[in-house]
């Protein structure tokens, strides 16, 4: 976790968190740091801030700060990568949907390894 | 206009006739029926002592009302933790009786004694309490053709024409508009009633359907968390030279994960069945929906 990461990674589930590290990592080469709660994101600022991509599951587990709370904590710390929404029910938040009218990739699981990795890499790109 | 419309419009104007079916809370009409024996209790004692100041008019039918309505009140008091329609129409209704006969008893005794009486006052105040505390629409228009009717009656036929023709030459119509006005105040009171009550409905009927909404969103969320780690485990099952027995070790987990959902998911149809079962033909009806979205929020959390 100490090195820099193109990618981070918050979701609430600890497969997926693995999964998507390995993935990432065997498909495109390149390091993703991942965090359960919207805590460990937040303890972890100069590796996130510096990121290329942030990818965040919206719901992070009942009465916890969610995935937009994160949108907004990247926001206001002037977070420059490209932001994914990467959950379940994306589409019946209404300030998922603002976020996406403002260039906000929404990712709707499950989604297809291939079209994720071809997402993730586009988004790379784009932040390049 | 087109059919279905006019037929949803002709049913709603309908609807708005049916507010004397409308049923106050018990707390409500327990409520209005202990205001009304107050009222006859302190009315009373008032009554009581402006007949003290008149030669001529008994104090015995103000004390005897008086008194039921103190014992009526006492009757609530000891019921109050029970409240319930039926009591609360029957203590309002003996109330009523108890103030008409009072009043009935001293009408022409204040009419021949009392200088410039100013006819039937009482009757006239008490149509537009009963419509102002009614416990329920029947018992309200009751008790206000009660006192009306007894006031025509009596005046008509119990009054010698002198007494009439010097205090109150302009009865019956008074009451009469009273009696009209009071009947008025109860149905524009128990139409409000009605609309609050539809309004009511109409919001736990929302509430119930965002539960709902919220909760199918949120298990949709759990089941497609579970789905993605299975695709991505096969997809790396395929690719990469990732230990397989880690890998399935997630697809497990995975699976358990959804068959957990599932269970929770039968259990639920399973109680929303029996409380659709237990409501039906009821009118909670949409209590039994509240619930089971309750119930199925109560899955995801």
């Amino acid at each position: 976790m100490t090195k820099e990461a193109a990618v981070v990674f918050l979701d609430d589930s600890k497969d997926l968190r693995e999964l998507m590290s390995v993935l990432l990592e065997s498909t495109l080469g390149v390091q993703c740091m991942c965090f359960g709660s919207l805590m460990e994101f937040e303890n972890h600022p100069h590796e996130v801030l510096r990121a290329k991509v942030a990818i965040l599951d919206i719901n992070l587990g009942p009465n916890a700060p969610d995935g937009l709370d994160a949108f907004n904590w990247l926001l206001d710390h002037g977070f420059s990568g490209k932001i994914l929404f990467f959950t379940g029910h994306a589409r019946a938040n209404p300030e998922v949907l603002l976020a996406e009218r403002n260039g906000v990739e929404i990712l709707e699981k499950p989604i297809r390894p291939d079209k994720l990795i071809s997402f993730v890499s586009s988004a790379l790109n784009e932040a390049a | 206009m087109c059919g279905p419309v006019r037929a949803s419009r002709v049913a709603h104007f309908a609807q708005a006739f049916n507010f004397y079916k409308v049923c106050l809370s018990e707390r409500d009409a327990w409520f209005g029926a202990t205001l009304a024996a107050l009222f006859n209790a302190l009315g009373m004692l008032l009554e009581i002592a402006i007949v003290r100041k008149i030669p001529g008019v008994s104090a015995k039918p103000p004390t005897v009302s008086a008194l039921v309505g103190l014992m009526l009140l006492l009757v609530l008091f000891i019921q109050r933790k029970r409240p319930s329609h039926k009591w609360a129409s029957l203590v309002f209704s003996l109330n009523t009786a108890s103030v008409v006969i009072a009043l009935l008893s001293t009408n022409l005794q204040f009419a021949v004694w009392q200088r410039n009486w100013a006819p039937f006052q009482a009757i006239k105040l008490g149509c537009l309490v009963a419509a102002i505390l009614a416990p329920a629409f029947w018992v309200g228009l009751l008790s206000i053709l009660a006192y009306c009717v007894s006031a025509l009656l009596q005046f008509e036929f119990f009054f010698p024409p002198a007494i009439k023709a010097q205090v109150a030459p302009d009865e019956p119509w008074p009451i009469l508009a009273f009696g009209l006005a009071a009947i008025l105040a109860l149905v524009y009171r128990f139409r409000g009633a009605q609309l609050e009550q539809e309004v009511a409905r109409i919001r736990a009927h929302n509430f119930a359907i965002r539960r709902l909404a919220n909760a199918s969103l949120n298990i949709r969320d759990r089941m497609n968390t579970p789905l993605q780690v299975i695709e991505i485990s096969t997809d790396l099952l395929r690719n990469s030279n990732e230990s397989p027995k880690q890998i399935l070790d997630r697809i497990d987990r995975s699976v358990q994960s959804l068959r957990e959902i599932n269970s929770m998911l039968v259990r639920q149809e399973k109680a929303n069945e029996s409380q659709t079962h237990q409501y039906k033909g009821s009118r909670r009806v949409k209590d039994a929906a509240a619930n089971s979205a309750l119930g199925a929020d109560s899955i995801v959390e």
